[in-house]
């Protein structure tokens, strides 16, 4: 506050406007990028799909429409129209909010994505949650237990845990826990979703456990490793010098400092859970986004697919730029010059 | 806080069980429609949830094929064969409560016949010249020119009966007169039936039915396991052997009119020549492939399968598994150096076309399988013939009459065929059409127009003290109002 007094009000007046001109530039400067990254990301959906070998007319008219009849099917759907003509006639309803209607099912785009969305969102949740819990347990112990049999069973667990695809785990966790218990149903998802929590999320279980274990053995690795390279640390010996017993030493530094690095890799590894919910889906037959999106392009729903991936993006896109824009007006060299 | 426990884990338990209600039937399907509305979406998977479930025509088809009175309580055919009077049944309602009269008859087959129809089934009541209302009960219907196959194209999508006045928008709801209404679409997952308590003939047993779509047999083999599925109707012989050694369950075989075909681009400079046509279907071994394939299908030797009247098993000796006699044929041929695609759609059985390649390598054809998704099929093979062989499985009903279609995929031509197909579909009788059919049958295997593979037929597996649900026929039909489940 010294340095204040000495300035006038006109200069402090001058460098708080600049200060705020800094932020708006900056605020600026990520939404513009965001809207960018949002026209090239409409560009490459709409056209690549849009170029797609398999023709929907054909698909909607079925194997023995004759020409006059599909040309019928292209003229009611606008797809008669010059390619430039139906991506401007896309992308500006999608910016009224309208992300189309299948030509096929007649479902509306956002309809069915908050429908499968309800699945898929909880599904991944659960098992990062589930994979979260499971990999610290098992990873400090391990990590306490590191040169015993204990601890290097739990190494090659993991090996095999990362090994060993997914659907082969979805099948095999069906066939030795649903089948023979009948604890859990080994198929499908509710068809009134919610209403009922305990059944959705009892249909869900399996699953989780399924997308979890992959996961798990992944981050299993990060944290014995990561807890490792902590207790050998000269601050943990010094915890342990003023009289901190050793698990004390451990829980309130060594585990804190193990976790930071365990994070960004639990980050890294959503995009890679979200991938298996894809493969999950289709083991369990749950009405997820992947599975439905799958489904859709092989009935080449372009539609569907083109509004799925639109909306998944741009919801990517403006997370992103949410927290870029959140991180950059805490960082103290932003707030500062 | 006990108590609150305890009705947890009584939802647990339940849900455990499966949520089987006394008369719902849940039936597990691979292939689900792209669509509801019957008057633009093509597909057998829709005929399986619609046809004679949710809507009905003037007549229907039983599983052998056999035309029976639906809408139409009698019918009388001129002796010209063009004229065809119905009688209707009295006391229909639509699933809206519109009752049903001759106008509703003359407008859907009007729309569904119109040269703009965008019925996918339309090619079948191509015949139509006039539809009248000839009494308060009576539809009159005239023909171009004689068709034997008329009462079958009838039972057809675009055959089905909607309101002359209908504003029910047939993309989500349905508004037939069948006794099952179309209650929701859960897409990817189910479509699920309930009963229409007011329909007009026997109402079924059953009072909600459940369309379950499954990514794979193993899926549904799972869920029909574990109790939550009631009927299984597409299988694989892993699948049929875990239920066979299973206590519940009961496993049907039925006939089929689909076969699965190595379909030749006849177009294409080599395969144009019969010998070199000949010579593959000597190098591939059928009854080695079904064998290799789990033994549950049927081995056929032409396009008929053992659920037309045409059906000659003699066909099968025609062109015998005989590498030698293949190469000697290939070597009169010129084509000693032959270099062929296989274009195989992705969700069948590959080893389908690795067992041709590798048999066919064996007789000095070099076969390259080029494996695309159904959406790439149809487009490329099916409406463009950019092909020279392709592995597909044709469900429809009189594959056979695609032999005489002139822009076909196949690209095959053959006079004698054509002329003999227009007198099957002019025929006076069934056994007249009969006789011609099994001779086009005859000519096509001895022109080795394809190579057919096998015919899939159909096996069920289904809960014990489940009864009246199809057997035959399954592929492109599902009927389920006789149904009944043992109390």
């Amino acid at each position: 506050m010294t340095n204040g007094t000495e300035l006038t009000t006109a200069a402090r007046e001058a460098a708080l406007a600049r200060r705020r001109s800094r932020s708006l530039i900056l605020l600026a400067s990520h939404v513009g990028w965001a809207l960018i990254a949002l026209v090239v990301a409409s560009l490459i959906i709409f056209f690549s799909l849009h170029y797609l070998p398999g023709d929907q007319a054909t698909i909607i008219g079925g194997v023995n429409a004759t020409e006059e009849q599909k040309d019928l099917i292209r003229q009611a759907n606008g797809w008669d129209q010059p390619v430039v003509v139906q991506y401007w006639t896309w992308a500006s309803s999608i910016l009224s909010g309208d992300f189309g209607t299948s030509a096929l099912t007649g479902k509306s785009v956002s309809s069915e994505l908050w429908v499968k969305l309800q699945v898929t969102l909880p599904l991944a949740f659960f098992a990062l949650v589930l994979a979260i819990v499971v990999s610290f347990a098992v990873g400090i112990f391990a990590a306490a237990r590191n040169h015993t049999w204990a601890g290097r069973c739990v190494s090659w667990l993991t090996q095999l845990g990362i090994a060993v695809p997914s659907f082969i785990v979805g099948l095999g966790v069906v066939a030795l826990i649903a089948l023979p218990t009948r604890w859990f149903p080994a198929t499908g998802f509710p068809l009134d979703r919610w209403a009922s929590p305990v059944t959705a999320l009892h249909s869900l279980i399996l699953p989780a456990v399924t997308l979890a274990i992959p996961l798990s053995a992944i981050l299993i690795r990060y944290v014995r490793s990561a807890v490792l390279e902590q207790i050998g640390q000269d601050y943990v010996r010094t915890a342990r010098a003023q009289g901190m017993s050793r698990r004390q030493a451990f829980v309130t530094q060594a585990l804190r400092n193990a976790s930071l690095p365990v994070l960004s890799v639990i980050a890294l590894d959503t995009a890679s859970l979200l991938l298996g919910t894809v493969i999950v889906e289709q083991v369990f037959a749950l009405p997820g986004v992947g599975y439905h999106l799958l489904q859709s392009v092989s009935n080449r729903d372009i539609i569907m697919v083109q509004g799925f991936l639109m909306a998944l993006t741009a919801g990517v896109i403006l997370l992103m730029m949410i927290t870029n824009i959140i991180a950059s007006l805490l960082d103290p060299r932003v707030r500062l010059t | 806080m006990l108590k609150k426990l305890v009705s947890g884990a009584a939802c647990l338990a339940l849900a455990a069980c499966g949520t089987t209600s006394e008369s719902a039937v849940r039936v597990g399907f691979a292939l689900e429609p792209t669509g509801l509305d019957p008057t633009v979406t093509a597909g057998v998977a829709l005929d399986q949830v619609l046809n004679d479930n949710v809507y009905e025509g003037l007549v229907a088809r039983t599983e052998d094929g056999d035309i029976i009175p639906r809408l139409a309580t009698s019918w009388q055919v001129s002796d010209d064969g063009l004229t065809y009077v119905f009688t209707l049944a009295t006391d229909v309602t639509f699933h809206d409560g519109t009752q049903f009269g001759p106008e509703d008859v003359v407008a859907s087959l009007q729309a569904a016949s119109a040269p703009d129809s965008t019925n996918p089934d339309a090619r079948f009541l191509a015949s139509i010249a006039a539809v009248e209302e000839t009494g308060p009960h009576e539809v009159t219907i005239t023909l171009r020119e004689r068709n034997i196959d008329f009462l079958a194209g009838l039972t057809t999508k675009a055959g089905f009966i909607i309101p002359s006045d209908n504003d029910t928008n047939l993309a989500r709801h349905s508004n037939g007169t069948g006794p099952y209404e179309i209650s929701s679409w859960n897409t990817g997952v189910s479509i699920s039936l309930s009963r229409f308590d007011d329909y007009w003939g026997q109402v079924p047993d059953v009072e909600s039915v459940i369309y379950q779509y499954y990514p794979d047999a193993i899926t549904a083999a799972n869920a029909l396991d574990a109790g939550e599925l009631d009927i299984l109707t597409f299988t694989t012989p892993e699948v049929i052997e875990r239920f066979e050694n299973l206590e519940g369950f009961q496993i049907t075989e039925g006939e089929e009119p689909s076969t699965m075909i190595l379909a030749f681009n006849n177009a294409d400079e080599d395969l144009s020549d019969p010998r070199v046509r000949h010579a593959i279907r000597m190098g591939i071994d059928k009854d080695g492939l079904i064998s290799a394939l789990g033994n549950i299908y049927t081995r056929i030797g032409g396009p008929v399968t053992p659920a037309y009247d045409w059906w000659d098993p003699s066909l099968v000796d025609l062109d015998p598994y005989d590498p030698d006699a293949a190469r000697a044929l290939l070597e009169e041929a010129g084509a000693t150096d032959l270099s062929l695609n296989v274009r195989i759609p992705s969700h069948y059985d590959q080893a389908i076309a690795e067992y041709i390649a590798i048999q066919l390598a064996d007789i000095g054809i070099d076969v390259h399988i080029d494996t695309i998704d159904f959406a790439t099929w149809l487009t490329e093979v099916y409406a463009g013939a950019a092909y020279d062989m392709t592995v597909i499985l044709h469900v429809e009903d009189n594959t056979i009459f695609n032999y005489g279609r002139e822009g076909y995929y196949w690209n095959y031509h053959n006079s004698e065929v054509s002329s003999l197909m227009a007198q099957a579909s002019n025929a006076r009788s069934d056994e007249e059409r009969t006789a011609v059919m099994t001779e086009v049958a005859r000519l096509l295997s001895e022109d080795a127009a394809a190579d057919w593979l096998y015919s899939p037929g159909s096996q069920v597996i289904a809960r014990s003290g489940l009864s009246g649900f199809p057997v035959d026929r399954v592929l492109a039909h599902f009927s389920l109002r006789n149904v009944e489940q043992a109390p």
